[in-house]
């Protein structure tokens, strides 16, 4: 394996003009406070001389590694179910009896929210995706003053839409609405 | 080029079963020699300690270490089994202070789900070709991100 470095990155050319020296009289230098300290540490070639293989092409191990992947991916997929309505049950019995003043219980709350939309993004589903951001956003930002009964209206409609009982029309429409509220609290607290 | 993973053993750290088993997936699929999953940053940080993986792939949110906590100790020259390790951070976290806060922590990579598979590979080929030293300064340690990256190119008969 050969290591190409990087250009240098461009310094003053020649054919720049030069300034002419200063009439005025020589300031004193001015005291500086020491630099931090900093080290440079060369890393270990090892892990890249063995994880670096040159007897392929980079097009062609690319595509054959993601075709392998899309197939694992699709058996994956048919293998969990419906991932969606049982992470967005967990997110509700975690919200449930929800108290504020509770930071532990917070904390519970605003992860079980990021893991389900984390789940959203992974099987295409925005609306909740966007449901669940916005839960986790109402949580991060009004943290001991966020209302329950915002808390519960994200839960019923992170459940209407895990569930499929909303079409995505009126998930949209009730992720729009639930980001208008949290939006509102949010200012209201600021 | 390709990434040689039936040289390389991993570590994933995820919360999110999902994602865990699709990543787990994902690399058995490219040939991973070895790869060991856990829900929580402590007991990834165990599994390391155990038997160090050349490649950690972590979520932020989890429970007890989260990422950023466990990029810390993975990063910590005095305690850590292999400061050095790349470590590829998943998150469905997008923001750029978040991204800037796992840089200053020193994740080599970093990617927003949703992640196709061919994303993940192209930014794990990154991460091992990526010849740039560390750099240690007494709040940090990790990828020198001032310098350029360079080539890596095979070695000439």
């Amino acid at each position: 394996m050969r290591i190409i470095p990087a250009p240098p990155k461009a310094g003053k050319s020649s054919r720049e003009p030069t300034r002419e020296p200063s009439r005025e009289p020589a300031r004193e230098p001015r005291p500086t406070s020491p630099r931090p300290r900093r080290e440079t540490v060369p890393v270990p070639a090892d892990l890249r001389e063995r994880a670096l293989a040159f007897d392929a092409g980079y097009e062609e191990a690319l595509e054959e590694s993601v075709a392998r992947a899309e197939a694992a991916e699709a058996r994956v997929r048919a293998d969990t179910g419906d991932v969606l309505a049982a992470e967005a049950a967990r997110c509700a019995g975690v919200a449930d009896g929800f108290a504020a003043g509770d930071a532990a219980c917070r904390a519970r709350c605003l992860r079980a929210a990021h893991r389900l939309r984390g789940t959203a993004l992974g099987v295409a589903s925005p609306q909740v995706a966007r449901m669940a951001a916005s839960l986790a956003r109402l949580l991060a930002g009004a943290e001991s003053r966020t209302p329950g009964a915002l808390v519960a209206a994200h839960v019923d409609a992170l459940r209407a839409a895990a569930d499929g009982k909303a079409d995505a029309r009126a998930a949209e429409t009730l992720a729009r609405e639930l980001e208008a509220a949290v939006a509102a609290v949010l200012a209201r607290l600021r | 080029m390709r990434i040689a993973f039936e040289n390389l053993s991993f570590v994933v750290a995820e919360d999110d079963p999902f994602w865990r088993r699709l990543t787990v997936a994902w690399l058995e699929a490219f040939g991973a020699r070895s790869v060991r999953d856990t829900a929580d940053g402590a007991r990834a940080l165990a599994l390391m300690r155990e038997a160090p993986a050349d490649v950690v792939v972590t979520d932020w949110e989890m429970p007890g270490l989260d990422g950023i906590a466990l990029t810390r100790a993975l990063r910590d020259r005095a305690a850590s089994p292999n400061p050095f390790v790349p470590i590829l951070m998943l998150t469905a976290y997008g923001e750029r202070g978040r991204v800037m806060r796992a840089m200053r922590a020193g994740v080599s990579g970093y990617l927003v789900k949703p992640v196709t598979p061919r994303a993940f590979y192209e930014r794990l080929l990154a991460v091992l070709a990526d010849t740039r030293p560390f750099v240690a300064t007494p709040h940090y340690f990790g990828p020198d991100r001032s310098r350029p990256q360079a080539l890596v190119l095979p070695q000439e008969a």
